[in-house]
């Protein structure tokens, strides 16, 4: 659609993550892990697009391949309609930013925060005092305080930590923000900061996110579009009210069904697939959910689903709807 | 509340480093070096005049002081000898083992960072220098060369640099897995910024940890090429050259060996006990370990809370 | 006689930076056998540090300063008596908690074998006994703990937990570490194997939407303090601390769609140096005077709860 396309800014086509598995006395190739198998998705500007996956889903390694910490595979990815599969051109490395998710391990322990978060401007050859003049004015978006600046890692609370952490990230001005985890480790009324946060500064600095993580909950509050990933691809990708209202894939189903409600009263049923333990090195053949999912046919397990449009903006990758 | 404000880390790593041990460290090495200085300056005797006063047992009585340690066989003071050769000796470690590091800690990051082809090759030319005895490569030195103390450093620095390389290597390749270098990079910091700014700072521990055993193994190197003739050469009052004239008049001088072999001894003992104590003090896992409800100085450094 | 009797637990760690009171003057009950007790809090609040009391597990820069901790009568707190009560632990990591190099038949009947003194035949029947309640397969016994899945070795975990018929069980965190589908599924049968044995436990989380399916009573705990104590519907229908009420309002649904999560200002804060009068006071949207210059005790409201704050006495 063309008018999709014009929004767009980012699209990947096909983006594949294999890693080859050594094995055998002459250690040749026997296999590989298929860590992101094809994934196709368009990111509008201005959206925040929340992508939820369990343990091996390849959410992670997707952050890292759009962030460019990663070679591709195969597959394109592009950035404002450049193509920035092979490299990023030098004006747009710093519209594409990441925020990871341990806030201590991210930070050097042996430098101040003020100077980790000028660092990208500094290397970029900005002056010294204009960089840090940026960089007081960031920390106080992020809602630090200035004499926190000359203070080591170890000396802030992790909530704290983590603002560093995002503040480094805004500095160098980025459209884009990949996010991942970046709660995970924080206790639940300070990942509540933190995600209020994150909503503000989106709006402040009209920032594009894709957020990533493993908790539904919370790419639900965050998130405008929801993409479900299962082995290496998307099983679900709909806007935040169709996939909750109207969960199509099985692993959705299950993933929702999951979570207890804090509310004792309320009912906890979950339909949870048989925790049998996949091998990602050779997942099943056909559907890949197919040996846990409960609606399994018998094409399921040798035909692979193609991601087919339920509604405008729900997508689903599963036979019951093809 | 003191002058300095010390931070609670540095009280705990303070009283890490200034175990019994370490303390006996600080003082030997300590009074070493202060006589050192001292003792050039007050002596009365000149450590290169020759006299007539030949292999006199210590305390005997000369023209000016006593000959606290005796006399050797040119009838010089060995005290006086002994604690000239103070700095020349530490001055040597120090400057062997300074340009060693400095060496070894850059082919290290490189080798540890860049990996690949760079990292095979430097650490192949690292496996045959650490296979060379430093002596063997100290007699060709000389042969090449000519012996003096410089060249024997020099053989000294580049045995001792693969150490530092190995050492430096093995650090940074567990530091590059980080996530704060991940994070560097994605920041768009080049290499050299990584290498300098980010991993060599959190490598400080165990370069320090291995720099006061290096000094130590410096000064037995220096000190054993001194005592076969490839060191330090007469008049030159170096302790390895000493050891090397006064083993021959051992049985009936026993004084004229044994002192400056006394001084090697307690000088490399006193770098491995400080170098033992800096590990200790210095190694993140070992924070609040020491049993310091019961220890003094832990109370005392704390009793201003 | 309750299973579980905490009266006036105090604990201290020494660290360099200087004395941490993790638990403050602590009094805590579980009166039933077969009940389960949730432990609910983040960072800082004391609940590890009560379930490693409880288990005997301290570290060494540890201190029991003050208290007693009674099980079954049993007061666990005296080492000579501590040793006849039975307390099983699970833990959050059960890779670690399991030895490698033993298959699981071996491990699990170990526990017969040296807790109920069976022979090696009647261990066998009972560990694959014990196996087919947490819904392994009897096959199991002669694998090894690598070669299972993170939810089965917690199931393996909870089996032994099970086989030691212990007086109470403290589960701490037991399914952080996994992902959430398998989590509910632990949880189900944990509860389950709970409920069935009449097995008493102690629930340790920070995962308040857990405790609400897991637990009959809950305590919340903040800063080395028990804030609030009542049965879980109870807590969650009408939440007295404000504490509670935030933390209630910071939890992101899947069920539902929150326009703006409430959030609490500030941090925990520091156990070397706590604020005075009430721990929570500086966070608190509803503090008063008195907040900060006196400590709220922790008073009986209807309805057999428990709440520390000056606003309701």
């Amino acid at each position: 659609m063309d008018n999709l396309e014009n929004k767009a800014l980012v699209k990947t086509v096909d983006l594949r993550k294999y890693y080859p598995v050594y094995g055998g006395i002459i250690k040749r190739v026997i296999g590989y892990l298929k860590a992101v198998d094809g994934v196709t998705l368009t990111i509008s500007k201005g959206e925040s697009l929340s992508v939820v996956g369990e343990t091996g889903s390849g959410k992670t390694t997707l952050g890292l391949l759009l962030a460019k910490l990663l070679e591709p595979t195969s597959g394109k990815i592009f950035f404002k309609g450049v193509d920035i599969t092979k490299s990023v051109p030098k004006k747009l490395r710093r519209k594409i930013r990441m925020v990871f998710q341990d806030p201590y391990a991210s930070l050097n322990p042996r430098m101040k925060i003020i100077d980790q978060v000028v660092e990208p401007l500094i290397t970029e050859g900005l002056r010294k005092d204009l960089a840090y003049d940026k960089g007081f004015k960031i920390l106080e978006s992020v809602g630090l305080d200035s004499d926190l600046a000359k203070k080591y890692p170890h000396e802030l609370s992790g909530g704290q930590r983590q603002r560093v952490v995002i503040a480094r990230a805004l500095i160098t001005e980025p459209e884009f923000l990949i996010l991942d985890e970046p709660t995970s480790m924080l206790d639940v009324s300070i990942q509540a900061q933190i995600l209020n946060l994150l909503k503000k500064l989106k709006r402040e600095f009209s920032l594009t996110y894709l957020f990533i993580t493993h908790n539904l909950a919370v790419a639900r509050y965050i998130g405008d579009r929801v993409a479900v990933m299962y082995l290496g691809q998307i099983v679900e990708l709909a806007d935040k009210k169709s996939l909750f209202k109207n969960p199509l894939h099985p692993y959705t189903k299950a993933l929702i069904s999951a979570y207890p409600p804090p509310d004792p009263e309320k009912p906890w049923e979950p339909l949870v697939p048989e925790d049998i333990a996949v091998n990602p090195i050779s997942p099943p053949s056909g559907c890949r959910f197919h040996p846990r999912c409960p609606y399994a046919m018998e094409k399921c397990k040798n035909v692979e689903p193609k991601m087919v449009h339920v509604n405008f903006e729900h997508h689903v990758k599963c036979l019951l709807y093809t | 509340m003191g002058f300095f404000e010390i931070s609670p880390e540095t009280k705990d790593m303070l009283v890490r480093f200034l175990q019994p041990s370490t303390v006996l460290g600080i003082a030997i090495l300590g009074a070493i070096i202060i006589l050192g200085m001292l003792v050039p300056l007050i002596s009365p005797y000149d450590p290169y005049a020759t006299s007539d006063h030949v292999l006199l047992p210590p305390l005997s009585s000369g023209p000016m002081w006593p000959y606290i340690f005796g006399t050797d066989s040119l009838g010089r003071d060995i005290f006086t000898r002994v604690f000239y050769a103070v700095s020349i000796d530490l001055a040597v470690a120090i400057i062997t083992v300074g340009l060693a590091a400095s060496i070894g800690v850059v082919i290290g990051l490189v080798s540890g960072y860049f990996g690949g082809v760079l990292d095979s090759v430097l650490m192949r030319i690292m496996d045959v220098l650490i296979s060379i005895p430093g002596f063997m490569l100290a007699i060709a030195v000389a042969a090449a060369l000519g012996a003096s103390l410089f060249n024997a450093m020099l053989a000294v620095a580049i045995v001792t640099v693969p150490i530092y390389a190995r050492l430096m290597r093995g650090v940074t390749l567990s530091i590059k897995e980080q996530l704060y270098i991940m994070a560097a990079r994605e920041a768009g910091l080049g290499p050299l910024r990584i290498i300098f700014k980010h991993i060599l700072p959190n490598a400080l521990a165990p370069l320090i940890v291995q720099s006061t055993l290096e000094l130590g193994n410096a000064i037995i190197y220096i000190a054993g090429l001194s005592f076969i003739g490839l060191g330090a050469q007469e008049p030159q009052p170096e302790w390895g050259l000493m050891l090397n004239v006064g083993r021959k008049y051992l049985r009936e001088a026993w004084w004229f060996a044994t002192f400056p072999g006394l001084m090697i001894f307690l000088v490399v003992l006193s770098f491995n006990l400080i170098g033992d104590g800096l590990r200790d003090a210095l190694d993140p896992r070992l924070r609040g370990t020491i049993k310091i409800k019961r220890s003094r100085l832990w109370r005392f450094l704390k009793s201003e809370t | 006689m309750a299973v579980l009797e905490i009266r006036n637990l105090t604990v201290l760690y020494y660290t360099p930076k200087g004395l941490v009171k993790a638990l403050d003057n602590v009094s805590l009950d579980i009166k039933n056998r077969g009940e389960v007790l949730g432990l609910v809090g983040e960072s800082g609040s004391g609940k590890s540090t009560l379930g490693y009391t409880i288990a005997g597990l301290l570290p060494d820069n540890a201190e029991i300063v003050s208290g007693k901790i009674v099980v079954n009568g049993i007061n666990i707190l005296n080492s000579k008596e501590a040793g006849r009560a039975c307390i099983s632990v699970i833990f959050q990591d059960a890779l670690t908690a399991l030895n490698p190099v033993l298959t699981i038949g071996e491990q699990i009947a170990e526990v017969f074998i040296y807790n109920h003194s069976l022979s090696r035949k009647e261990a066998y029947e009972e560990t694959v006994k014990v196996l087919e309640q947490v819904g392994l397969p009897r096959n199991f016994v002669n694998r090894y703990p690598h070669e299972l899945s993170g939810g089965q070795r917690q199931r393996v975990v909870i089996a032994m937990a099970l086989s030691m018929r212990p007086d109470l069980i403290i589960a701490d965190e037991p399914t952080t570490a996994l992902d959430v589908t398998v989590q509910a599924k632990i949880l189900k049968l944990l509860l389950k194997v709970v409920k069935e044995n009449n097995l008493t436990m102690l629930y340790i989380t920070h995962d308040l939407s857990l405790v609400a399916h897991m637990c009959d009573t809950v305590a919340v705990m903040y800063a080395g303090e028990v804030v609030e104590y009542a049965n879980v519907k109870q807590l969650f229908k009408e939440p007295k601390h404000p504490y509670t009420k935030a933390l209630l309002k910071a939890i992101p649904r899947v069920d539902v769609d929150v326009e703006e999560l409430e959030h609490i200002e500030g941090s925990p804060p520091s156990l070397i140096n706590p604020p005075p009068g009430c721990k929570f006071h500086p966070r608190c949207p509803k503090a008063m005077d008195v907040c900060r210059r006196r400590k709220p005790e922790l008073v009986s409201i209807s309805g057999n709860r428990l709440v520390r704050c000056f606003l309701y006495g």
